[in-house]
């Protein structure tokens, strides 16, 4: 359904997306998974035809966005990250003139209207000022608007951000129905759970490229199903270096000061062996941590570091 | 209507109906707009009536001759004060005084030179005072024609009769002198008695002869006042305050909000948002101007010159030009309170430079001239050859084109420096 080519963008010197290529299919959620500044924005805003980019470009159902954009916008629905909607108006009147400017009029457009508004469980606050309504429902009128124009593609821009679990819950419910239809969702987060939990395939982005794609079990497969282990103390990256024998059972992810990861590929009995290792040659360990194979595991041992909420 | 004109005007409405659900638009474009034209249709009448020039009598005479000229003086349109003879002293407070001697009627009566003695002083207003000495003078005139006319009268004469009616006021002069020189046959020196002064008052309250009427001919032009300027002033004024202030605020506010860059993201063009901005901000300009035309119609009983074709184009034009101005300013400020203030205090100097808190006539040709730097200048021309100079409609071609030449610098420039992203 949606495929991206070979997309780069940079603003001056700055290479906010480098090269990078995926397709997203009908009914299915594709999650960008990044830190903040990894490049997941500006991706969203190139695919929907915001920012222009410096090479590559996107197709929607055969559609390139670059020679018919208009064409390929009447199928896509966008919901930025912020909430982008008129205070003044009324929850209905916002929905109401969105789906206006798709091309929605008459009856069409206000029995649309309506069921988006029940869909993200607005209806009966539908006649309120927007500006009155709570965090948590500005974002599910910010997704209902999104949504009013029955879009092929909807681009999700971290659209859970700064709101209660409850509201999170909410919206993520609405997310899976949609693309029930058969709707293409392309999803970007921050938050580790809510890609686990939501996307069928995720690609990995940092640093302005996708550094691996696939589902869950794809990326945890690729990166092997070891575990992690974090250990911070009082040692110098030198004097752990020195203690540590790399094989095919350990592994260095990241060694500073004070601070260590390993990818540690041993029988489930071994990992204590492997600890008792490194003590015994007088490290001095404050804390250990060990995380079974997840998508957090994954993201480590791509990107050396932590996705930190 | 084609898809992208239909979205257009979605954006339009949308913008007209914000603007609608903002409280205080009714305080800043129906109440306020028509009590300004109110407040300065009333202060530029022209002034109202003359002001009157303070001056003390004093009758050492007592006579009816004496009181006849304190009337003649009264009707001059002096605020007299009278002194009792008792109190001359009293003169030396008074900036401006008139001292009429013991005998003078008796001297008037017999044909000989009487002097009035007129006192000003040297701190008084000097212009004050010339147009005291100027209607002293138009008294005596009157005086001595009333003195003329009574006499021939009474004495069945009409000798004089064809100087007194010559039309020049040299003429008039020649004809009182005549009055009392001996071949004019009067009876000299006249006796003033009670029958004279029945006469006298008679002839005082005819009308006169001769009247002047003034008014403005070739090509000077006059001041305009009351609501013939009150009124395009301020429908100029708010059309560019209020278009150029919500459109601004409206546009930063949807740059702040991001919602200019969703609606971005819909399918429209890029040529189609602008229109819908324009259009949005247009209609907001000529809804401004429609309320107070029709107030000042209908509730002030303003003229609106012949040429109502003329007058709308006219509002047009300049609604279309105060629209750009919005979008222009929309387009390179970044925050609300930027909008705000900077539109604010740069549509009221454009305002008053064009001509809408003062007429361009009475200030000086050079800042005339540099007025015209402002659009509201071209429309207030425009308004002002209709309403106050009674023009046809093509006298607002020039004014009209000047302003779609405004409308389309400030579009184009506004359309080129906005951006719907960071």
């Amino acid at each position: 359904m949606l495929a991206v080519r070979n997309l780069s963008k940079s603003f001056g010197s700055l290479k906010a997306v480098d090269n990078i290529s995926f397709q997203v299919h009908a009914g299915e959620i594709y999650g960008l998974l990044g830190p903040n500044g990894a490049g997941k924005t500006t991706t969203i805003s190139c695919v929907c035809g915001l920012l222009k980019p410096d090479a590559g470009g996107s197709e929607l159902e055969g559609i390139d966005l670059a020679e018919d954009p208009l064409a390929f916008k009447r199928r896509i629905g966008v919901v930025p990250q912020e909430i982008a909607i008129y205070g003044d108006l009324s929850a209905q009147e916002n929905v109401s003139f969105w789906g206006q400017l798709a091309g929605l009029h008459g009856r069409d457009l206000r029995r649309r209207v309506e069921d988006v508004l029940e869909i993200v469980g607005l209806q009966d606050r539908m006649k309120d000022r927007s500006s009155k309504l709570s965090g948590g429902m500005k974002r599910r009128l910010n997704l209902a608007i999104g949504m009013v124009h029955n879009p092929r593609l909807l681009l999700l821009d971290e659209p859970t951000v700064g709101i209660d679990v409850e509201a999170r819950i909410n919206i993520l419910k609405v997310i899976r129905d949609v693309v029930k239809s058969g709707t293409a969702v392309l999803y970007t987060t921050h938050y580790l759970e809510e890609a686990q939990d939501l996307c069928d395939r995720i690609g990995i982005m940092d640093k302005s490229c996708i550094l691996a794609e696939g589902s869950l079990d794809e990326l945890r497969r690729m990166v092997g199903e070891g575990q992690i282990l974090t250990l911070r103390g009082a040692f110098s990256a030198d004097e752990f270096r020195g203690v540590i024998v790399e094989d095919g059972g350990v592994r260095i992810v990241t060694l500073e000061d004070g601070y260590a990861m390993l990818d540690v590929r041993v029988e489930r009995g071994e990992v204590s062996a492997v600890l008792g290792r490194i003590l015994g040659q007088g490290i001095s360990v404050d804390d250990i941590s060990i995380q079974e194979p997840s998508l957090q595991g994954v993201f480590l041992k791509l990107t050396g570091r932590e996705l930190s909420e | 209507m084609s898809e992208s004109m239909r979205r257009a005007l979605v954006l339009a409405l949308n913008d007209l109906r914000l603007t609608a659900k903002d409280r205080p638009v009714i305080f800043w474009m129906i109440i306020m707009p028509i009590a300004f034209v109110v407040l300065l249709g009333s202060m530029n009448t022209g002034g109202g009536d003359a002001p009157k020039v303070a001056l003390a009598v004093v009758d050492e005479d007592q006579s009816f001759l004496s009181h006849a000229f304190r009337d003649a003086l009264s009707r001059e349109g002096f605020s007299i004060r009278d002194i009792p003879v008792g109190d001359i002293d009293s003169l030396e407070t008074s900036p401006r005084s008139v001292r009429i001697p013991p005998g003078f009627q008796d001297s008037v009566a017999a044909a000989c030179q009487v002097p009035i003695y007129f006192h000003k002083k040297s701190d008084a207003d000097a212009s004050y005072s010339m147009t005291a000495e100027m209607h002293l003078q138009r008294a005596i005139i009157q005086i001595l024609v009333h003195l003329a006319e009574t006499a021939k009268r009474l004495s069945g004469s009409d000798a004089a009769k064809g100087s007194i009616s010559e039309e020049t006021p040299e003429g008039a002069f020649h004809a009182i002198s005549a009055l009392f020189s001996s071949d004019a046959g009067l009876p000299m020196p006249i006796a003033i008695d009670e029958r004279f002064g029945r006469t006298f008052a008679e002839v005082a309250a005819e009308s006169s002869t001769i009247t002047v009427e003034t008014e403005t001919a070739g090509r000077g032009r006059a001041v305009p006042s009351g609501t013939a300027q009150s009124l395009p002033a301020i429908i100029t004024l708010f059309m560019l305050l209020n278009t150029a202030i919500y459109g601004a605020v409206f546009l930063t506010q949807e740059k702040q909000d991001r919602v200019l860059q969703r609606i971005a993201t819909f399918p429209l063009s890029r040529g189609s948002i602008l229109a819908g901005k324009l259009l949005g901000r247009t209609l907001l300009a000529l809804l401004q101007a429609a309320v107070l035309l029709l107030a000042g119609r209908f509730l002030l009983g303003a003229y609106l010159g012949n040429s109502l074709l003329g007058l709308l184009f006219l509002i047009l034009c300049l609604a279309l030009a105060v629209a750009s101005l919005a979008l222009f300013w929309g387009a390179i400020l970044r925050r609300v309170e930027q909008a705000v203030a900077v539109v604010m205090i740069v549509s009221l100097f454009l305002g008053g430079i064009g001509g809408c808190w003062w007429p361009l006539e009475v200030v000086p040709a050079w800042m005339r001239t540099a007025g015209h730097i402002s659009p509201a200048a071209w429309a207030m021309d425009g308004f002002h050859s209709l309403i106050s100079f009674g023009a046809g409609g093509s006298a607002v071609v020039l004014p009209c084109l000047i302003l779609l030449a405004y409308a389309l610098v400030f579009a184009l420039a506004g359309a080129r420096l906005l951006r719907f992203s960071d």
